[in-house]
């Protein structure tokens, strides 16, 4: 105990070393917190953003469809599991949806297209599909013949808002789906996550088009937290309940996005690592430097009788002290800093366009990461760097020692 | 000058230990720098010729509006003329002619549309590395009318080596439906998904002659000779064959994706700079004020003696630079040192999918100059702006309490 | 693709005059084949015909009107399920229209969607339009199976090196009496039994006698069936002048 209180007031009493020192770990905290936030914070609005553009957090099919879509394999009753997700608190919004392939034909020109059929009420609380939108109005709310079709569709077909056009597909019966159709609006072109002939229309429209009926292929849900998108999708399995249906997280149903965002991190990772490093070097010689300088100190304890083992105590025990109010300053500094910044965000010099998305800042993120990471670099490196000064004090001759500078 | 230089190197000598470590520590925040520098760029040099490099080119010249439809009519405008210029051509390293139509491929089995590509293997060999992703036969190596599908297509195909397959597609000049038989030659197992579900290949001159396209080609793949040219919008390249007509496009208009990302590894590099900056910064401050404290009865002695403040304030800053010099030294060193160390092996990425191609090979980082005369220079710079804080301290300092003053 | 030539050819006779190869086929099945083709040979025709698809998740039963003349020329009008009523095809050439009464629009087929689906069959709209040059690229010679019924005859055609076709062999049974068509089959290049057409329901169609039904199956699809079934049909008769226009595609019928 006696330690302990020697080597609080050893802290205090030195108080521009120790200010110093403390300043140099704080800071390398804030800065090390700041960076794994911008890089959590990214990505996080990365994810988000692109999964509310169209996929969603994670999506319900029959089973079997991700891997070979198909018109016939299709939820036979949506409205069961709607009710099903309704009850879960963490889903926040689900929209069913119904596709098919078509050709579309205009005048004289003929293009493969995609409908999408859609639930504009629910797609409006789930995705942004509306911001999407570049020209005209949106699918209305009620069936009708507005379709509202994409940029790469409408230049195909040479079409535009007001312009008719007609549809020509497969009908789940076997039957020849054929129908007229207007044109409401057009997607963008460059902020969209709409880039193929896409046609999106009222979902029952589209299910009496190609003689659906009642079902659906595709439920995209949106949970209240992003980050668990993997565990709330097992749930959603399994309250389900049903062999026949599946439901994948968007790691699983985004695949590519998923893994070009691996590549990133990954590379963010090493950037992290070097980082901590660096800190950790920091550290290493601000205390190093600290210790080392007092040797003359030591060597006036250890004359006076004080045991090695005690030195060593003492020293480590500053040194621990010294980190841990390093880091709560550090803590402070950092939740202040990533606080601001993912409100605020750093404003990319060039906005950036990933998935159909426009990215315009850069943001940070609070999370418990942000504070376990450095102060574990923090405390840790601290110690492991006052072991060998401490040592080394702790075996010196105290002849020696008084000697020095 | 001369003076407060040589009294700023004695001065660091002085105490070899402290210097030593901060040289080191500050060192080691830029080779940090270098280091993620190296290996973003080489991660981001990785994707860029994994995409380009797997089949794509860095550069496609097609018709205008030839990409939307796959209309068999919608040739390379002066087709043979341009492969003769691109022949010629000092920019360009390689190039390959392809023809590009959608296609019903039927065996007994079953049939399955894809995108049926007619390529010259021998141009092919210098422009993508997709003869590589054959396994089992060849890339139409053999003389005769053979066919390398994707391995998902020969999948739903139910079709092996050596099976018969009959390729349907509509020729140009009037749409009729061509038909020619071929057997598989090979199996190609690219990875990606898409490839391997939609792509058929067969030879360029059998596909000229399947859809009627009389010396006609689709697309031209080119492959530079400095991969920078591709995202060189300046160059006179794209308008020489993007006339007429056409349209030349290099990869960052073809996969946007990947621009995006080399924006994004610029803009990441540069925050990682400012960070590791901040570090160094507190290093450097936290070294010279250190040191500061220690001499306080010297400065006071100094400043006693009749030392004017603005020389006090030079000597610090001349010892900041000595620090900042030999940082930049150490930190050159170690960062080389670190990028050898990692570029022996590389990163290894295999099995990651990115814009469609997987990654084969590992990651190495990557030498730009900029990191060896860009970083030192600034972090010299840095080391001299910092040191003015505490140069100003030492100018302002009041000779009578520094020298009661002790550490 | 290749069932509904061989239906076409058998029924509605697209295909060119048959020559086997010199030296390949033996005069007698030449004779034979020659005989059979014939049999259907006519400058124009027209029929009333049923076409039931099965599928895995569908069954439909199409009702249709079908002129042809000459070669190349084609009209097809669908008159029941009602959904699908009023719609026709028209085949001029190398050229297609549809007409759905529905949209109320002529589409003409671009040439990449000639290798999808005729309104939603099994069939192509490439099937509609290829001439049957089946008997014509293929060599045939008579064969005994495994356990020969004596009231048929058995012909193996191999295609010849130069024929663009998928299968290795083609066997046909015909009936001795009256070299009617009983069953065809379809190997692959390894002697897989892939496709098996059945001719059945033989009666007096239009003056002749034909088998009026028409059963495939695809071995590697199980659930995938199409049958035909010809209601009645005309040959060399009288065609109204317009049937193979534009406007006829329009005209709404019955």
């Amino acid at each position: 105990m006696l330690i302990f209180r020697m080597a609080l007031r050893n802290v205090f009493r030195n108080r521009r070393r120790s200010l110093l020192t403390g300043l140099m770990m704080a800071g390398g905290f804030v800065l090390f917190s700041a960076t794994i936030g911008i890089s959590e914070g990214t990505y996080g609005s990365l994810i988000d953003m692109f999964t509310r553009s169209r996929t969603g957090h994670a999506q319900v099919h029959a089973a079997g469809y991700l891997e070979r879509p198909s018109l016939y394999k299709a939820i036979k009753d949506p409205d069961r599991a709607g009710r099903v997700l309704d009850g879960l608190p963490e889903v926040e919004a689900w929209a069913p949806r119904v596709y098919t392939p078509a050709l579309a034909f205009a005048g004289s020109k003929t293009v493969g297209a995609q409908v999408m059929g859609i639930d504009p009420a629910r797609e409006r609380r789930a995705m942004r599909l509306e911001g999407q939108l570049a020209g005209g109005a949106f699918v209305e709310d009620v069936p009708s013949d507005g379709v509202v079709i994409s940029a790469r569709l409408a230049s195909a077909l040479s079409i535009k808002t007001g312009d008719e056009f007609s549809l020509i597909g497969q009908g789940a019966d076997g039957s020849i789906a054929n129908d007229n159709f207007r044109v409401a609006g057009v997607l963008s072109a460059s902020g969209s996550a709409f880039e193929g002939p896409w046609c999106l229309m009222h979902i029952d429209k589209a299910r009496e088009f190609m003689a659906l009926g009642s079902r659906a292929h595709e439920i995209a849900l949106v949970f209240t937290d992003y980050r668990k998108a993997r565990e709330d999708a097992a749930l959603v399995s399994a309250a389900l309940g049903d062999p026949a249906l599946d439901a994948q997280p968007w790691q699983v149903t985004e695949k590519e996005f998923y893994q070009a965002m691996l590549l990133d991190k990954k590379g963010g990772d090493i950037t992290n690592y070097v980082i901590m490093l660096i800190v950790a070097v920091g550290v290493l010689n601000t205390i190093l430097m600290a210790v080392l300088e007092r040797t003359r100190e030591y060597g006036v304890l250890k004359a006076l009788g004080t045991r090695p083992a005690d030195v060593f105590l003492l020293i480590m025990a500053e040194v621990f002290i010294l980190a841990l109010i390093a880091s709560a300053a550090g803590a402070l500094g950092a939740l202040g800093l990533n606080h601001y910044l993912a409100n605020h965000g750093i404003p990319l010099p060039n906005p950036i366009s990933y998935g159909g998305v426009k990215f315009t800042v850069m943001q940070s993120a609070v999370t418990a990461e942000t504070f376990s990471r450095p102060a574990w670099t923090v405390l840790l490196s601290a110690l492991a760097v006052g072991i060998f000064p401490a040592l080394k004090a702790a075996r010196i001759t105290p002849v020696k020692a008084l000697s020095s500078r | 000058m001369n003076f407060y230089l040589k009294l700023a190197w004695r001065n660091s000598l002085r105490n070899k230990r402290r210097t030593a470590l901060a040289a080191l520590a500050v060192g080691l925040g830029m080779a940090g720098l270098i280091f993620t520098d190296a290996i973003s760029y080489g991660m981001l040099d990785g994707l860029i010729d994994t995409a380009t490099g797997t089949f794509l080119g860095q550069a496609q010249v097609h018709r205008r509006g030839f990409l939307d439809t796959a209309d068999a009519d919608l040739q390379i405008a002066g087709g043979p003329a341009l492969l003769r210029q691109l022949e010629r051509d000092p920019l360009v390293s390689a190039f390959a002619p392809r023809t590009l139509s959608f296609a019903m491929i039927s065996s007994p089995a079953n049939s399955g549309s894809a995108m049926l590509y007619g390529v010259d293997p021998a141009a092919e060999r210098r422009v993508s590395r997709l003869a590589r992703a054959v396994s089992g036969g060849s890339f139409l190596a053999e003389e005769g009318d053979y066919i390398v599908l994707g391995s998902l297509l020969a999948e739903t195909l139910e079709a092996g080596l050596g099976d018969k397959i009959v390729v349907t597609a509509a020729a140009a000049g009037g749409g009729e439906l061509a038909q020619a038989m071929f057997r598989v030659g090979g199996i190609l197992k690219s990875g990606s998904r898409a490839m391997d579900s939609n792509m058929a290949f067969i030879k360029f001159a059998k596909a000229q002659d399947l859809l009627n396209l009389k010396g006609g080609l689709h697309e031209i793949a080119v492959v530079f000779k400095d991969p920078a040219a591709a995202e060189n919008a300046a160059l006179p390249f794209w308008r020489e064959y993007g006339s007429g007509g056409n349209e030349a496009k290099g990869w960052p208009e073809l996969i946007p994706e990947l621009a995006a990302s080399r924006e994004m590894t610029a803009f990441g590099i540069l925050i990682t700079a400012i960070i590791l900056s901040g570090i160094v910064a507190l290093g450097i401050t936290n070294t010279l004020f250190m040191s500061l404290y220690e001499r306080m009865f010297e400065f006071g002695v100094l400043r006693a003696v009749g030392t004017r403040p603005a020389r006090m304030g030079l000597m610090i800053v001349s010892e900041a630079a000595a620090l900042g010099a030999i940082s930049a030294a150490v930190g050159a060193a170690l960062g080389w040192l670190s990028c050898r160390l990692v570029g022996i092996k590389g990163l290894d990425y295999t099995g990651v999918d990115f814009a469609g191609v997987s990654m084969i090979e590992p990651i190495r980082p990557m030498f730009r100059p900029e990191q060896y005369w860009l970083y030192p220079a600034a972090l010299f710079l840095f080391t001299l702006i910092v040191s003015l804080y505490p140069a100003v301290y030492a100018a302002r300092m009041n000779p009578v309490k520094a020298m009661r003053k002790s550490l | 693709m290749w069932k509904l030539q061989l239906f076409l050819a058998a029924a509605l006779y697209l295909a060119p005059a048959l020559h086997a190869g010199p030296g390949q086929s033996s005069p007698e099945v030449r004779a034979l084949l020659d005989k059979v083709d014939r049999l259907y040979r006519s400058g124009n025709s027209y029929a009333e015909l049923e076409m039931e698809v099965a599928t895995p998740d569908w069954r439909r039963k199409l009702v249709m009107e079908f002129w042809t003349e000459g070669l190349d020329k084609t009209f097809i009008r669908i008159n029941s399920p009602a959904r699908d009523a009023g719609a026709a095809t028209l085949r001029k050439g190398t050229e297609m229209w549809n007409y759905f009464p529905k949209i109320n629009k002529v589409m003409k087929v671009p040439p990449s969607m000639m290798m999808g689906s005729w309104m939603g069959s099994d069939f192509t709209n490439d099937d509609l339009v290829k001439e049957s040059t089946l008997l014509d690229d293929y060599y045939g010679e008579f064969f005994s199976p495994a356990r020969p019924d004596p009231a048929l005859r058995h012909i193996r055609l191999r295609p010849r090196a130069e024929t663009v076709s998928l299968w290795g062999a083609i066997e046909l049974a015909i009936r001795k009496d009256d070299l009617l068509p009983v069953r065809e089959d379809y190997y692959d290049e390894k002697g897989r039994l892939v496709r098996t057409m059945e001719f059945s329901d033989v009666r007096a169609l239009g003056g002749r006698l034909v088998p009026c039904t028409m059963k495939m199956l695809t071995l590697s699809k199980p659930g995938n069936s199409t049958v035909i079934r010809y209601r009645a049909a005309r040959f060399d008769g009288e065609l109204p002048a317009d049937t193979f226009t534009l406007r006829n595609l329009q005209r709404r019928v019955k």
